[in-house]
């Protein structure tokens, strides 16, 4: 179980990498503007590329900061593991549905 | 906790890590910027999903003055420079995950700092202009 | 550096006695070529007999002489006074292990750690004798480096990762452990990979690198620890070399 968890751990690093990059210059780069309206947000949001970005990287962003976390707390001498995992699902998977929902809802 | 375990606690309160490493402070470094990374997350999606599910006026309202605060406007310059230390050291360690660069480890480390630094000054240029 | 003395600010700790560690100061004469191990020699014989400290070989083979010197683990007998650049040494014990009195630790924990692993090769009894890794293959070759260990305990100390956890193995164990899975002919290769890849194995190591910055023979067990994660990975997808 470990060796997957790094393993997934390292691929998301990779592809954060790509896919972080990419978001970042979707927004700041390409069309800078002074405030993101709305509107555009919604133009956004009812491209089938941009879903899949936005997806990707609540997936992929959302997993390798918790799993980072949780590292972080079993290096620090965390017995309670089951415990913690568990309520680091739960607050992760909170994020992950409300942001899936939020970036699906035009299409859904 | 023993008399001996008091002793280690002690210690490592006092001095015990290798501060004089340069892996000492990547590691370290990598390990803050991680975490505040994570919380910079969970604020930016549960903002950006509570604002997109709310309709266009919450979010209208919410990303006006998110965008046009100014010590927000300037905070975002350390979100930009702990993307880019935690990105880049994240390089060097992908590097190491598959087999190389074990006995350069430092110099690695000093290159991705000085290709982050020119990045984060580049970027804060942008923004002071 | 020509000062005629040099102030050791060495670490005092008896659990029987003391309720608190403390420094205490001494002066002691420079030497043509002194070692930290003089200086607590001296300390020792001229000035404070009470003083507690291991050492042996003196030449930098036994491991017996590790200490926490200005900053970072050493092998006292292999620490040039001159090289500190000071006139000012600190000298504790070594990190990350409980105190036995003032420079001498508790190596228990260390070496359970180095036991878990299970140290010794294992032929296998059915094996055409003589089973033979020549030394200029490439096999051979993996380990080279890592062979030279000799469990001064520098790197264990040195480690943010021993000190936070318990129970994690350290970088000794683990880059012996690395010598003995990498060798082919040994047949508890793979038990011993299961116990590297546990939770407290392999998986704590997070390239921090400190190990190797104080490895008095210039070991690289990051890098070991690399290559034991490596087969982990690779024994989930049913290849183990």
């Amino acid at each position: 179980m470990n060796a997957w968890v790094w393993l997934l751990q390292r691929i998301s690093a990779a592809l954060l990498l790509i896919i972080l990059g990419l978001h970042v210059w979707l927004i700041y780069v390409t069309n800078p503007v002074e405030v993101i309206s709305f509107d555009e947000a919604k133009g956004r949001l009812t491209s089938a590329s941009y879903i899949v970005l936005y997806a990707l990287l609540l997936l992929f962003g959302l997993f390798h900061a918790f799993n980072g976390l949780y590292a972080v707390m079993v290096d620090m001498g965390l017995k309670a593991r089951l415990i913690t995992i568990c309520i680091l699902l739960v607050v992760g998977l909170a994020l992950l549905v409300s942001g899936m929902y939020s970036v699906l809802q035009y299409i859904i | 906790m023993s008399k001996q375990g008091i002793a280690t606690y002690h210690r490592y309160v006092n001095r015990s890590q290798v501060w004089s490493a340069v892996g000492m402070w990547a590691w370290l470094l990598h390990r803050i910027t991680g975490i505040g990374l994570l919380l910079y997350i969970m604020i930016h999606v549960t903002t950006m999903a509570t604002s997109l599910i709310s309709g266009a006026e919450t979010f209208n309202t919410t990303l006006s003055y998110l965008m046009s605060n100014t010590i927000l406007h300037y905070a975002e310059l350390l979100l930009v420079g702990a993307v880019i230390y935690h990105g880049l050291n994240g390089i060097r360690l992908l590097l190491f995950d598959i087999g190389i660069g074990f006995s350069r480890q430092k110099e690695i480390f000093w290159v991705t700092m000085v290709i982050g630094a020119a990045i984060w000054i580049y970027v804060i240029f942008l923004k002071l202009s | 550096m020509s000062s005629q003395e040099i102030t050791a600010k060495i670490f005092r700790y008896d659990p029987e006695v003391d309720a608190e560690p403390r420094f205490d100061t001494f002066k002691v004469p420079v030497i043509k070529n002194m070692a930290v191990l003089d200086v607590v020699m001296h300390v020792q014989n001229y000035i404070d007999k009470t003083l507690a400290f291991r050492c042996s070989c003196r030449i930098g083979m036994c491991g017996s002489c590790a200490m926490y010197i200005n900053g970072r683990p050493r092998l006292a007998c292999r620490t040039q006074v001159s090289s500190l650049g000071s006139s000012e040494i600190t000298i504790m014990p070594l990190p990350n292990l409980p105190i036995i009195r003032d420079l001498a630790t508790n190596m228990e924990p260390f070496f359970e750690k180095w036991k878990q692993i299970k140290p010794y090769f294992v032929n296998n009894p059915d094996a055409k004798e003589p089973a033979v890794i020549r030394p200029d293959s490439d096999e051979r070759e993996n380990i080279d480096a890592m062979l030279d260990c000799i469990t001064c305990g520098c790197c264990y100390g040195a480690c943010s990762m021993v000190a936070t956890n318990e129970e994690y193995l350290g970088p000794a164990a683990l880059n012996r452990a690395y010598t003995l899975i990498a060798d082919k002919r040994d047949i508890i290769r793979v038990e011993r990979l299961k116990v590297v890849g546990h939770s407290y194995g392999v998986w704590r190591c997070h390239d921090q690198f400190n190990c190797a910055e104080v490895c008095p023979k210039g070991l690289i067990p990051t890098q070991s620890i690399q290559q034991l994660k490596k087969r982990c990975v690779m024994k989930k997808f049913g290849i183990f070399k």
